[in-house]
């Protein structure tokens, strides 16, 4: 006689899935709220995003470090709680940025602030278990909605750019349900914890090293996709110019910290069980992200796409952070991606704060070089602001993006990898090239007569959020030892 | 028994390289090759004509109104709660109280979606606001 499921309330430990309730929750608010009245201002959706964002931050601070919940199938770590907090910063410093001055197609759809919701929902899923059917089901959900999302910003480049992004990450998600099938197939499991114990038995079987090299590979491959490393980073620039400027912004922070606590989770598991090879591959995809983003940077003539570059190689300092495989190293890529938030998405929020409807300057770029010429004399303060964020881009001292990758090569260096971190110092060297030709063009260049001012965008919401970027990049000397020293001690206490 | 090849620690990277250097660029020389030079270039109507899983192809007469793409996504969305439905009625005794609240809770959800789509006009027929 088969008993009647009793599961209790305590057990499920609901209050680890209360941010993702949150987020979720507040999308659903905010469908209701445009079925019941259509005609409401777009600033009632922002705020209201806002406030939700808030909420789930409350959320997330309330967790306790180390907790499993909802059949196990959620686990609360530090690394998970530090990640959130991350992508739930991003998307606050994101979403005010919707308040142009002008009028854009996307924005005037509360689904847009909806499905932002739905999809930091999945990304905090994917974030928050070691499962691999709920991280696939979490980065599936996020994806779908962000694709909706450029392709929200109605242009051809923009749709261009949104079926090119989901073919590559439709690809990358097949392989990673390829590799987790053969994860599954080895041990029985798709819990990371029981496949991590299963195959530290096994790992002097021949056979089991070639099909753990097949699912690695083809895990690899789908992270690549996604992180947008060297050889399978080609989708990212395209996608980062159709789409509208924060976005491209926030594409290029918070889908990637998702990404890379997955690979945390995944490829950390495999150097802790020894094979070594899968440390020397993640090195060489590092090195190559870096070096080859970094060289075609170089001959970028847009704005837009030289950043998108230099976000790329930007991951592959990371992904090498990863390779290490320590506490330190760990806490490196966490720290480098809480600092290049702030600069990253100011210098994106430059961008937007200077879109044109139509291209002015250019038949094939939004953004070139020439637009941003004599900038010092059209509007001095952007000029400055955009420097400091191309400067702290480009590592120089003072900055915030400097901390961090001063702290990977020190993470490189105390883990033997004195090359590494020779390779990191020479990048940054080619690095600071196309970031200072940017501030050349606009200190040293005279304007381009014939086109009024790039002035166009710009409100006290987006003021603001340029500000606070500025200030985080400017005031990381204040701050950077407490943000260390937090972030290790969460990494320490889930024990990577 | 070792594998000597497959524990070597350079081997991931070996095939890597071996990849991305030979299989890749053989692959679209090898493309490239057969479409130039194997090819049949002669240009006859049925080659020409797509394939249409054996009927032959006619020419649409009119256009297919978006909206049938609307009702076929709404009708396979509900179509699957159904599916999900069914083992849940049947093993309604066994999953008690906490089935039931998941269930309740799905349907909302579906619910709120279905409203979603009502309200947006995607039941009318050229109507969509």
């Amino acid at each position: 006689m088969l008993q009647p499921i009793n599961v209790s309330l305590e057990s499920l430990n609901l209050i680890t899935l209360a941010p993702m309730l949150v987020a979720i929750a507040g999308g659903l608010i905010i469908l209701v709220l445009d079925l019941i009245n259509s005609k409401l201002h777009k600033t009632l959706y922002v705020m209201l995003t806002l406030l939700i964002l808030f909420i789930d931050f409350g959320a997330v601070l309330g967790l306790n470090v180390n907790e499993r919940g909802f059949f196990d199938v959620m686990l609360i770590d530090g690394v998970s709680i530090i990640s959130q907090l991350m992508i739930i910063v991003a998307s606050m410093l994101f979403i005010p940025l919707s308040l142009t001055s002008k009028r854009f197609h996307e924005y005037s759809y509360p689904e847009f602030f909806a499905l932002f919701l739905f999809m930091i929902a999945g990304f905090q899923f994917m974030v928050t278990s070691d499962n691999l059917i709920l991280i696939f089901v979490g980065l599936e959900t996020a994806s779908l909605a962000l694709y909706t999302l450029i392709a929200l910003h109605n242009r051809s480049n923009s749709f261009e750019a949104a079926v090119k992004y989901f073919t590559m990450g439709a690809l990358s998600a097949g392989f990673y349900a390829m590799g987790s099938a053969v994860i599954y197939g080895l041990t029985g499991s798709i819990e990371l914890y029981k496949v991590a114990a299963v195959l530290s038995l096994r790992m002097d079987e021949a056979s089991i090293m070639i099909a753990i090299f097949g699912a690695s590979v083809l895990l690899l491959t789908a992270f690549a996709f996604k992180l947008s490393l060297f050889p399978f980073h080609t989708w990212a620039p395209d996608v980062y110019e159709g789409a509208s400027a924060p976005l491209a912004g926030y594409m290029s922070v918070v889908p990637k910290v998702a990404a890379f606590v997955v690979s945390i989770r995944i490829f950390g598991m495999y150097i802790d069980l020894g094979i070594e090879w899968v440390r020397i591959i993640i090195l060489v995809l590092a090195v190559g992200t870096m070096t080859l983003a970094n060289i075609m940077a170089l001959v970028q003539e847009d704005v837009k796409r030289m950043l998108a570059y230099s976000s790329i190689s930007h991951a592959g300092f990371i992904m090498a952070a990863l390779a290490l495989d320590t506490t330190e190293g760990t806490t490196a890529i966490f720290l480098y991606y809480a600092l290049f938030m702030f600069t990253n998405l100011g210098a994106f929020a430059m961008l937007w704060i200077s879109r044109h409807k139509v291209r002015r300057f250019s038949d094939r770029y939004d953004n070139p070089y020439e637009k941003f010429a004599g900038l010092i004399n059209i509007m001095p303060m952007g000029a400055v602001i955009m420097a400091l964020f191309m400067l702290s881009l480009a590592g120089v001292p003072p900055f915030s993006v400097f901390w961090g990758k001063i702290y990977v090569m020190q993470a490189a260096v105390n883990s033997g990898y004195v090359w590494l971190a020779i390779v990191m110092g020479l990048n940054s060297a080619i690095a600071a090239y196309y970031y200072l030709k940017l501030i050349v063009f606009m200190f040293l260049k005279e304007p381009v007569k014939s086109v009024d001012t790039v002035y166009y965008n710009l409100s006290k919401p987006l003021m603001a959020v340029i500000g606070l970027a500025t200030v985080a990049t400017i005031g990381a000397i204040f701050y950077i030892q407490p943000l260390i020293s937090y972030i290790y001690y969460m990494i320490s206490a889930s024990g990577y | 028994m070792t594998h000597v090849i497959t524990e070597h620690p350079y081997f991931g990277v070996f095939v890597l390289f071996a990849l991305t250097a030979v299989a890749f660029p053989a692959t679209l020389a090898a493309a490239r090759f057969i479409s130039r030079k194997l090819a049949k270039l002669d240009t006859e109507k049925l080659k020409l004509t797509i394939y249409e899983c054996g009927p032959e192809v006619t020419k649409q007469p009119n256009t297919i109104s978006a909206q049938f793409y609307l009702i076929a996504l709404l009708f396979i969305l509900f179509d699957v709660e159904i599916i999900f439905m069914f083992p849940w009625a049947i093993d309604f005794k066994l999953l008690g109280w906490f089935g039931f609240t998941e269930m309740i809770l799905f349907i909302l959800l579906l619910a709120i979606g279905f409203v979603y789509a009502w309200k947006k006009g995607a039941l009318e027929w050229h109507s969509i606001k």
